[in-house]
């Protein structure tokens, strides 16, 4: 078999450089039409890993809570990095435009700066190097009532790329505008309260070509799970909103009850100032009733009769309190009097004891009269300044028992005034129709009413301002309820916005740039399954020419190999062998550079339109397999059958040697 | 029962020529058979029929017992690998050494065979290594014979180019070939036209153009 091989091998060796030459064409055509397109995918999906592109994108209205941040954390299975952003109107060097402004983060998309370097303010940014150019300046248009960023003007220090924007200009839409760039800033420049974006990546996925199938149902299965997730968190936050909604709901069932209580006590209070003023109202009407009969009576007001009994009332309260004030006065000295007349009189026996006892005790003593005389006179001399001073004193007192005296008449005649003018005063007492109206009785009524009247005045007041207040804390409270009525149905509307707010996931192939090099990619698969049927006919005619030439020229070896005793599967076997190991070194040759210089130049001319800073090649073994396997085949196949139609012959017929020499 | 025997064997090839009619012939195991005389269609023919190579349109063609005319397959190809068959047209293998195409010949019957032996006894030395491309047809025609008697075959055809051998190596060829029937019993049939052989044949036939078979005795039976 293998000497039939080498036979046929060497016999053959023009035919046989033309097969490889063929096949080599063959693949070199197809593996590469089919690997450029490959090449293309996968250069962009190491840019993707090696920049740490995200796998799942996610975006909210609301933005993104701690605890939504860290629930993806442990359950999304990803990395997860959680970035601010917000598209602007700008001013970008005079001329207005809408830019999408990033946070910078390490962990997800990082940039490619191609220019400059990365900011270190929140006064620099770097900016898309298809918009920008270093050192330029833009101005961010931030809500003046509720700003984004705190810093607007902005110096652009960097250029960048990024995997997110492979297509120069295909930033998306911000509404109905156009995003015309995109900036990345500081996070500490932002003033959002959440974050917006949230990106996740997944180690296992990064294992696949992010334009495969593997990919994609890998993506799937992580799109379920992140369902979930956020199915999971509406339900938690939906049950918080509940309780919310039923604490703030049992809360504001309490302050309405409160309030009504308050409303009530004012109400309860009004009532009770408005039965006093009732009851105090045919009091009044009474003693108006008398005063005004008295006024009638003695032909003057009412209003004369009380100045003319007030300057009564006056004089007699001037005299109570000089009386009091006498009395006081008057009590005071004589309490004193009292005391030192009394001091005097203790002081005055004492005195006069001893010198009683003294002269009692010479007196009876054995001493002569002159001795005694002279002893008493010295006794005598010893006491008189002591009776000396009594005497003195006994004077003194004596004046004030006479300034006391004089004191209490005084007060005599000062309260025989006061009774005098009392007197007088009652002696105007009124008799009229209905009663006899004591002045004094009259006047105190009098006075009476004016307190009650000041008295219903004032309650009427507070019963104004009562009304007044009350009407307008009942207005707040009104209000109040109806506030918390309003946040009920609000508690109410969030709770069903909750079921609503799903979070928007977007993935890789959602991006511009990517739908745009996968329709590039589609664009050249389609050219090579356009070409493959044309490129395998025309491949499949060379080699049925050259292995028809072959099989022809060999036909009388063949029949050699034949009378040899070679079975005619053994000698087709020998020329497919032959076609086939043909084919195969032809197409290892033609798809290794198929696979790798056709790529190489489709990626770097793709260059021009893709933002690929780096080339990968990457070999699409199953396509390229498949294409030198039907080669290989097709050439074997192609082979045996040019072979099989004179191996199956009898070896005579091969031989022409009977039939020659017949002819 | 004779080791060949050919019955009432005829051939018509398509074009309706008739290559032999009722031809019998009966070789014994270990006989060198001549088959001569002018007629070279049926002679080649002939030979063809014994070796397996072709099938007679009647009659019967027996080696050994066996009806050839019912071999097919495997068999047939077996039956091929007993048989070594020196054609008169080239039928080196002209991809493969002298060397080469003696081994295969041997490798496909596994038999044991040295090419330089093989190619001296024939007449051709130190030219195992050579490309079959590089000799001149009447070395290409003993490297056949070489190659046909490397797998010590059981019949041994040889249909002789006179033109391309001389009478040296050919007389060489044949007492090499007497020796191989005489050591390993193998039954030779040599065609050709000349009487130079007639001494080792053990029996011949002749082959006029009328078709007319005349057996006689060889001068190795005298």
């Amino acid at each position: 078999m293998n000497s039939a091989y080498r036979a046929t091998l060497r016999s053959n060796v023009g035919k046989y450089v033309a097969l490889f030459v063929i096949s080599a064409l063959v693949c070199l055509l197809l593996c590469g039409a089919f690997s450029a397109a490959y090449g293309l995918e996968y250069t962009a999906d190491r840019y993707f890993d090696n920049s740490g592109l995200y796998d799942v994108c996610l975006r909210s209205d609301t933005g993104f809570s701690e605890d939504d941040i860290r629930t993806l954390t442990e359950q999304s299975g990803g990395s997860v990095t959680a970035v601010f952003s917000t598209d602007l109107p700008a001013e970008v060097g005079g001329k207005p435009s809408t830019l999408r402004v990033y946070s910078i983060d390490d962990g997800a998309n990082r940039l490619n700066i191609v220019q400059g370097r990365m900011p270190m303010s929140d006064k620099e940014c770097v900016a898309d190097a298809a918009t920008f150019k270093l050192n330029s300046t833009v101005k961010l248009l931030t809500d003046e009532e509720q700003p984004t960023i705190k810093n607007g003007e902005l110096r652009v220090v960097g250029l960048f790329e990024s995997p997110m924007y492979l297509t120069d200009g295909e930033y998306g839409k911000s509404g109905d505008e156009k995003i015309d760039g995109v900036l990345y800033i500081n996070k500490t420049n932002f003033t959002l309260p959440n974050y917006t974006d949230i990106f996740i990546s997944y180690d296992t996925l990064a294992e696949h070509n992010c334009f495969d199938a593997n990919y994609k149902s890998g993506i799937a299965s992580v799109l379920a799970r992140i369902k979930t997730i956020n199915d999971d968190r509406i339900a938690t936050l939906y049950g918080e909103q509940m309780n919310n909604l039923e604490y703030t709901l049992a809360e504001n069932k309490l302050l309405i009850e409160q309030y009504n209580t308050e409303i009530k006590f004012y109400e309860d209070n009004i009532k009770g100032y408005e039965d006093k003023i009732d009851d105090l109202e045919p009091q009044m009407k009474k003693l108006r009733k008398y005063l005004d009969d008295y006024a009638k009576l003695v032909g003057i007001s009412s209003e004369d009769v009380i100045v003319y009994v007030e300057s009564y009332m006056q004089t007699l309260d001037t005299l109570s309190v000089q009386i009091k004030q006498l009395e006081d006065e008057f009590l005071a000295d004589y309490a004193t009097y009292n005391e030192a007349a009394f001091e005097y009189s203790n002081k005055s026996g004492e005195v006069n004891n001893n010198y009683n006892n003294e002269l009692v005790k010479i007196n009876s003593s054995d001493m002569d009269d002159a001795k005694k005389a002279a002893e008493i006179k010295k006794l005598d001399e010893k006491y008189a300044k002591q009776f000396k001073e009594l005497k003195a004193e006994k004077e003194a007192l004596d004046k004030e028992y006479d300034r006391v005296a004089k004191m209490s008449s005084d007060l005599d005649s000062l309260k025989q005034s006061y009774n005098s003018i009392l007197a007088e005063l009652r002696s105007n007492d009124i008799n009229t129709d209905s009663a006899t109206i004591n002045i004094e009785n009259y006047y105190k009524l009098e006075l009476n009413y004016s307190s009650m009247k000041a008295e219903r005045d004032m309650l009427q007041s507070s019963l104004d301002f009562l009304e007044q207040s009350y009407a307008d804390e009942i207005e707040v409270i009104n209000s109040n309820i109806a506030a918390a009525l309003a946040e009920n149905e609000e508690q109410q509307r969030l709770l069903d916005e909750y079921k609503s707010n799903r979070w928007a996931v977007y993935q890789r192939s959602d991006s511009a740039g990517y739908a745009a090099l996968v329709k590039s990619a589609a664009s050249i698969r389609a050219i090579a399954w356009i070409c493959l049927p044309y490129i395998s006919a025309v491949a499949v005619l060379l080699f049925c020419l050259v292995m028809v030439l072959a099989a022809r020229s060999g036909r009388r070896q063949m029949g050699v190999l034949r009378s040899l005793g070679l079975s005619s599967a053994a000698v087709t076997g020998a020329y497919a062998g032959f076609a086939a190991s043909a084919a195969a070194y032809g197409g290892l040759l033609g798809a290794a550079l198929g696979s790798t210089v056709v790529p190489l130049v489709q990626v770097i001319l793709s260059r021009s339109t893709y933002n690929l800073p780096s080339i990968a090649l990457g070999f699409d073994y199953v396509t390229v397999g498949i294409i030198f396997a039907a080669a290989v085949i097709a050439a074997a196949a192609i082979g045996a059958v040019s072979a099989l139609v004179y191996a199956r012959k009898q070896p005579s017929e091969l031989l022409f040697t009977a039939q020659e020499q017949a002819q | 029962m004779p080791f060949i025997s050919l019955a009432e064997v005829c051939k018509q090839y398509k074009s309706d020529l008739v290559a032999c009619n009722n031809v019998n012939l009966c070789v014994e195991k270990g006989q060198v058979c001549l088959l001569k005389g002018n007629d070279l269609l049926c002679k080649s023919t002939l030979l063809d029929i014994i070796g397996g190579m072709d099938r007679p349109t009647a009659g019967i063609a027996c080696v050994d017992g066996t009806d050839l005319s019912l071999l097919r397959g495997g068999k047939l190809n077996a039956y091929r690998r007993k048989v070594g068959f020196v054609y008169a047209d080239e039928t080196a293998l002209l991809g493969l050494t002298v060397g080469e195409n003696i081994m295969l010949s041997a490798h496909l019957c596994k038999v044991k065979a040295s090419a330089d032996k093989l190619l001296a006894a024939v007449g051709l030395d130190n030219i195992a290594d050579e490309p079959v491309r590089s000799l001149d047809d009447k070395q290409r025609q003993l490297v056949c014979v070489a190659r046909a008697l490397a797998r010590r075959p059981e019949v041994l055809l040889f249909d002789v180019d006179e033109g391309l051998l001389d009478a040296h190596s050919l007389l060489k060829v044949a007492a090499f070939i007497k020796k191989m029937c005489d050591k390993f019993g193998t039954t030779a049939v040599i065609s050709l036209t000349g009487d130079r052989l007639d001494s080792l044949a053990d029996v011949i036939y002749t082959f006029d153009a009328d078709d007319a078979v005349e057996k006689c005795g060889g001068a190795a039976n005298e």
